[in-house]
């Protein structure tokens, strides 16, 4: 194995999983915008741009099995391939859950209905976790990747708590049921972000110390 | 566990050491120095050899894995300028005890080297020499049985069954090499020492040697010395790691080559250094 090749394989596949997350996060960003203002244009560009996100977690796969194959790594190197492939299958799944937040917010208005800022505090907690998470995987920081992990917790009191908010209010004002359950619908895929942060973590504690862990 | 090595805590790293409580020692090497004059190649090595496991040897040129083998069956012996010191106890004996002989030491601790080297005799002579040396056998149906099991164990036999009088140089090299371990399976040793037993064999015979290899410690203890880290890693149970005359790390196969506990081995693994 020549440890040189190998080494810029890695930056190459790690600076196309910096990008993923770069576009997940804006993906979770402009779809909540588009919840909060009604901009149909936002949420078509989330769509659209669904596909950028799906190429480059198929380079990332494609990139890791050809240097896994070519060059068979083991130790660290090892640890960071698998790392990056369960990484990248995550954001890509992150930026389903933001194509699906668009769909919804394209085609129902939001624009009075109770809870908008709570639902949009939400999701600023589930970007801050995305981001944080991605700076400790370009850094490899396993002790602040186990910090974030914790924070789904919060993510997960404020489903629950949201969720219940917006049951009684179905009972008071059934006429916005349908609206209501959509809501629903954006939280639970928030709440799933979360849960992918999470998992996201359980590799970067993997790759940095090679200790497998389960955060759920 | 081995005294020189130091194994990280579960955890921070998430490192395995060495379970050894359901494991028997086979070897157990305390205190090894071994100096060809004044050059010392093998530094205070500590280290338990298990029974039925393959444990594989790992470094680079020079760094005395090699020189650690041979001295698993006293082959250092045979170097007159070699000094050794301390004990590799097998089974309960120090095999450098004055009054342990070296011939009996070798029959016990078989050897497969890196190139072939069938004696220039037939194949049933190759395999038969040895035990008839030995009074093991006399001629006739039992040493034909012992010939034969030991073709059967080595792989070989359905391959020369019918040719057992041609000479074994005119087997393949991987053939030859199954001969080989044939002739030392011969002997019924307890411990077999690899020393590269692949390297010269292309990937057909080499996949044959390891898959034969993981038949035998069933019932012989086996200990390879290799280049390739993959083989370490497709056959060995456990693997140390040599640098400069000094054990660096001893663990399972599995943790040196997912999280190794050295940087010194990481690097090695990695072919960052080495």
């Amino acid at each position: 194995m020549l440890a040189i090749y190998l080494s810029k394989e890695e930056s190459l596949i790690r600076k196309n999983i910096l990008k993923m997350g770069h576009e997940t996060c804006q993906a979770i960003e402009k779809a909540m915008s588009c919840y909060q203002s009604a901009n149909p244009v936002l949420a078509d560009e989330v769509i659209k741009n669904d596909k950028v996100i799906n190429e480059l977690e198929a380079r990332v796969e494609q990139d890791c099995i050809q240097v896994i194959a070519r060059q068979q790594p083991v130790a660290h190197d090892l640890r960071e391939l698998l790392a990056d492939m369960s990484i990248a299958k995550e954001l890509e799944r992150i930026a389903d859950y933001a194509v699906s937040i668009a769909k919804i917010v394209k085609k129902r208005n939001f624009t009075h209905l109770e809870l908008k800022s709570d639902i949009l505090d939400m999701s600023k907690k589930c970007i801050f976790m995305l981001n944080e998470i991605l700076i400790d995987y370009a850094e490899q920081d396993a002790k602040k990747a186990n910090d974030i992990a914790l924070l789904d917790d919060e993510i997960d009191d404020i489903e629950h708590l949201l969720n219940d908010r917006i049951f009684n209010l179905m009972q008071a004002k059934p006429t916005k049921s349908i609206n209501y359950t959509y809501q629903l619908w954006i939280i639970h895929q928030l709440e799933r972000v979360g849960d992918r942060v999470t998992n996201i973590a359980e590799s970067v504690v993997f790759l940095s110390t090679g200790k497998v862990v389960n955060f759920d | 566990m081995t005294k020189n090595m130091d194994y990280p805590s579960n955890d921070i790293t998430g490192q395995k050491p060495l379970n050894n409580s359901l494991l028997n020692n086979k070897i157990m090497v305390q205190g090894l120095n071994l100096y060809y004059g004044d050059n010392q190649a093998l530094k205070t090595i500590d280290i338990d050899v298990y029974e039925n496991k393959i444990t594989a040897l790992i470094g680079p040129s020079g760094c005395g894995k090699s020189t650690f083998l041979r001295c698993l069956n006293r082959m250092n012996d045979l170097i007159s300028s070699v000094r050794v010191e301390g004990t590799v106890i097998i089974d309960g004996k120090n095999i450098y005890d004055k009054d342990v002989d070296e011939v009996s030491v070798r029959k016990r601790v078989g050897m497969v080297f890196q190139q072939p080297n069938p004696f220039p005799k037939s194949i049933y002579d190759n395999v038969s020499y040895a035990p008839l040396k030995h009074g093991m056998v006399k001629k006739g149906h039992k040493c034909d049985d012992l010939v034969e099991k030991s073709l059967l164990q080595a792989g070989l036999w359905n391959e020369v069954k019918d040719k057992l009088a041609q000479p074994g140089t005119s087997l393949s090299g991987g053939q030859q090499q199954r001969l080989c371990i044939a002739r030392t399976i011969a002997v019924q040793p307890d411990v077999i020492l690899m020393d590269e037993p692949t390297s010269a064999l292309d990937p057909i015979s080499t996949e044959k040697i390891e898959t034969l290899m993981l038949e035998l410690k069933e019932k012989y203890t086996i200990v390879i010395v290799t280049h390739n880290m993959q083989q370490a890693g497709r056959v060995a149970d456990h693997t140390a790691f040599f640098h400069m005359g000094e054990l660096i790390e001893y663990a399972d196969t599995e943790t040196i080559f997912i999280n190794p506990g050295r940087k010194k081995t990481e690097d090695y693994i990695t072919g960052r250094y080495g």
